[in-house]
């Protein structure tokens, strides 16, 4: 991981007992926080909810994740390079209800629809790229600007209709599932593998984590950053246009108000999982970790009949207690020279 | 308070008349009242009557409470995602006091006003804390308040509040509306604050430079809570005034704060990276965007569409922040030139 973790003799835990070496090990783990509430919450609902091990509970949670993973994933792009999409909540509205329309009223088949809506949301985050490097304005302002831009075009146009005469076939995949996998879990997890892949494997995924860690230094080493940046809204927008029709294909219809509770949780399961918010370092699997805890909090709420109103402080607060858990590691594993 | 309140270097006191000239102040935004108010009322023959005014009394009266939030944070250098979740918990708390408790209307009022107060301070203390950035705590936050909102409420507005607050709201004085006379009143009130009163120097000198201010003996930490605690004293204050205006306690207070607070600043020449505000300018940017949303009704145009609007407003209004922080950049490199550039003091000269 780090530059000196071969000179283990340098090292404090090297000759303690292999209770501190477990220890310093799990410390120095970037998923340890996550994966150990993950691993307590959900002991503690096998033995409070016997249903929620059911295979009917899990393969809601597998719906859940699909659809949250991949929201994440869209802002995971954008937080690579340090920056944020606040307007991935609208374009996913807008990209939910252009595929719907497009089937509904258009009469294409689902595939060229959603293509179509997938590419329209990709044009709407490279829009909002090229805005935020041409002009220079505050980026944060610029995509909440455009959020509100883009969610009042979309009612504008569609006068808040919704569509729910969808091509059965395309419905019948946001149901169907394989080997008791749900397909949108698969499609999910593939979409992430590709993600993962294009950070670490290629050149441009190198590109957008120097562009984050370090804009200046990237700029002095060739790095084109305001390309690099452009191209993180743009893959931003394609993956919530991805994660919009696999949510419409899930519920079976289009609504204005698809996306409207995407905001928080596009933050919290990257943080969650170990993402920096100052750019340069993104966690894939960690990503869906986080993912699956929040869905598992949900779902933990529901089995023990807490009112859905809780669960947006619930959120809340698990947020900020890991990443104030996360900060202690740190400055833990450096005060300790780990 | 025995130790002697650490000065501000004149330097940094001499430095705001010079960044007004160079940001403009609020002078856009007041033309740009003035524009778009002649043109509706020459284009929507009811926009000059006094049913009219009123309604546009009410909305700027809250809408400038809520900018005056965001105004104060963003100056300090930071941000506040938690306006409209501090306003609709604060709404519904004093309206559960008064409904549920019986709890007299002035103490009612207090204790929402210390709430938020009290909401914004543990944003502060989060932010100063655990060093991370305002953005995320406050986004974290926000959804903690809102979901404390709906989860005491379940979604249900308080709709038996005492005549006597709903009174507040009704109340004018030859015509004018008292909540616009009590939010000029906290304008005026922040004004003196932030430009005569050594805690809101400190905090703009945060907002302008925190390490230059650090080094100046500013104490940077206190200064940031003490300025998220203040702006969430001013989101649960817009709470308290719009449910007095509507006479019933909605948990859906607060929902679309969030864009116009940060549009009525920008617009009215509050820099987004720090250190210089305008209070005039936030009255009148809130002025102008609420005579835009009040000018599409006026015209006819779909509401649907009110929305696109404010979007195309704040990129605009960001794109002059823009210029305007390029301006003070120039002016900065230009005192550092003229610094490095003094002729070295001669011996016996001071």
């Amino acid at each position: 991981m780090t530059a000196g973790s071969d000179q283990s003799t340098a090292r404090p835990g090297a000759s303690a007992s292999l209770g501190r070496r477990l220890w310093y090990g799990l410390v120095r783990w970037d998923l340890a926080s996550v994966t150990l509430a993950l691993v307590v919450i959900a002991v503690a609902l096998m033995i409070g909810a016997p249903a929620f091990h059911s295979a009917y509970n899990l393969r809601a949670l597998g719906f859940t994740i699909a659809v949250t993973g991949v929201v994440a994933l869209a802002q995971v792009t954008v937080l690579s390079v340090g920056q944020f999409n606040l307007a991935l909540t609208s374009i996913g509205a807008m990209v939910g209800l252009l595929s719907g329309w497009l089937m509904q009223v258009g009469g294409l088949p689902w595939f060229p629809a959603v293509m179509l809506g997938i590419a329209f949301g990709a044009l709407s985050g490279a829009l909002q790229g090229w805005i935020i490097v041409r002009s220079g304005i505050n980026a944060f302002i610029v995509s909440l600007a455009l959020a509100a831009a883009y969610f009042g075009a979309m009612l504008g146009l569609s006068r808040g209709a919704s569509f729910n005469q969808l091509p059965p076939s395309y419905v019948a995949l946001g149901r169907a599932s394989l080997f008791g996998v749900p397909w949108l879990l698969i499609f999910s997890v593939a979409v992430a593998a590709i993600v993962s892949l294009v950070f670490t494997r290629t050149v441009g995924g190198r590109k957008l984590l120097a562009t984050g860690a370090n804009p200046r230094t990237a700029l002095m080493s060739g790095i084109a950053t305001g390309r690099v940046t452009i191209a993180a809204h743009t893959l931003s927008g394609l993956l919530a246009g991805i994660a919009a029709v696999m949510l419409v294909a899930r519920l079976g219809s289009a609504q204005p108000s698809l996306g409207s509770e995407w905001l928080l949780p596009s933050f919290a399961a990257p943080v969650l999982g170990g993402t920096l918010l100052t750019g340069g370092r993104v966690l894939i699997v960690g990503t869906y970790l986080g993912a699956l805890l929040l869905a598992v909090i949900a779902n933990g709420l529901v089995l023990f009949g807490v009112s859905a109103y809780w669960y947006q402080s619930l959120l809340g607060v698990v947020l900020l207690l890991a990443l104030a858990i996360d900060r202690s590691r740190q400055s833990y594993v450096l005060r300790h020279q780990l | 308070m025995t130790a002697p309140r650490p000065l501000l270097p004149d330097a940094m006191v001499a430095e705001a008349p010079s960044r007004r000239r160079f940001t403009g102040g609020p002078s856009g935004a007041v033309i740009a009242v003035l524009v778009v108010g002649a043109a509706l009322s020459v284009a929507a023959p009811k926009f000059l009557t006094a049913d009219n005014f009123e309604v546009l009394a009410y909305s700027v009266a809250n809408l400038a409470v809520v900018a005056f939030a965001q105004m104060a944070v963003l100056a300090a250098g930071g941000m506040d995602l938690s306006v409209g979740a501090v306003g609709g918990l604060t709404a519904v708390l004093v309206g559960g006091m008064m409904e549920a408790w019986h709890v007299p209307t002035p103490l009612a009022i207090l204790a929402g006003l210390a709430l938020g107060a009290a909401a914004g301070a543990l944003n502060g203390l989060l932010v100063v804390r655990t060093g991370l950035s305002a953005f995320i705590v406050t986004l974290a936050t926000a959804s903690v308040f809102t979901g404390l909102n709906l989860g005491i409420t379940s979604g249900q507005p308080f709709y038996y509040l005492p005549e006597d607050f709903k009174a507040i709201g009704a109340l004018t004085i030859a015509g004018v509306p008292v909540l616009l006379l009590v939010m000029l009143a906290v304008g005026a009130v922040l004004w003196f604050v932030f430009s005569r009163v050594g805690l809101g120097r400190q905090i703009l000198s945060v907002g302008a430079n925190p390490r230059a201010a650090e080094l100046a003996g500013v104490p940077v930490e206190r200064s940031r809570i003490v300025v998220h605690a203040l702006a969430s004293f001013l989101a649960a204050f817009a709470g308290i005034i719009l449910t007095a205006r509507l006479g019933v306690a909605q948990p859906s207070i607060g929902n679309d704060w969030l864009l116009q607070s940060f549009a009525a600043p920008i617009i009215g020449g509050t820099l987004l990276s720090g250190g210089f505000l305008s209070i005039p300018g936030v009255i009148a940017g809130a002025f102008l965007l609420t005579i835009v949303a009040n000018g599409l009704i006026q015209l006819n145009i779909d509401p649907y569409w009110t929305q696109l609007f404010s979007g195309l407003i704040i990129l605009a209004a960001g794109g002059i922040d823009r210029l305007r922080s390029l301006n003070v950049q120039r002016l900065e490199r230009a005192e550092r030139f003229a610094l490095a550039n003094m002729p070295a003091p001669r011996p016996g000269e001071r």
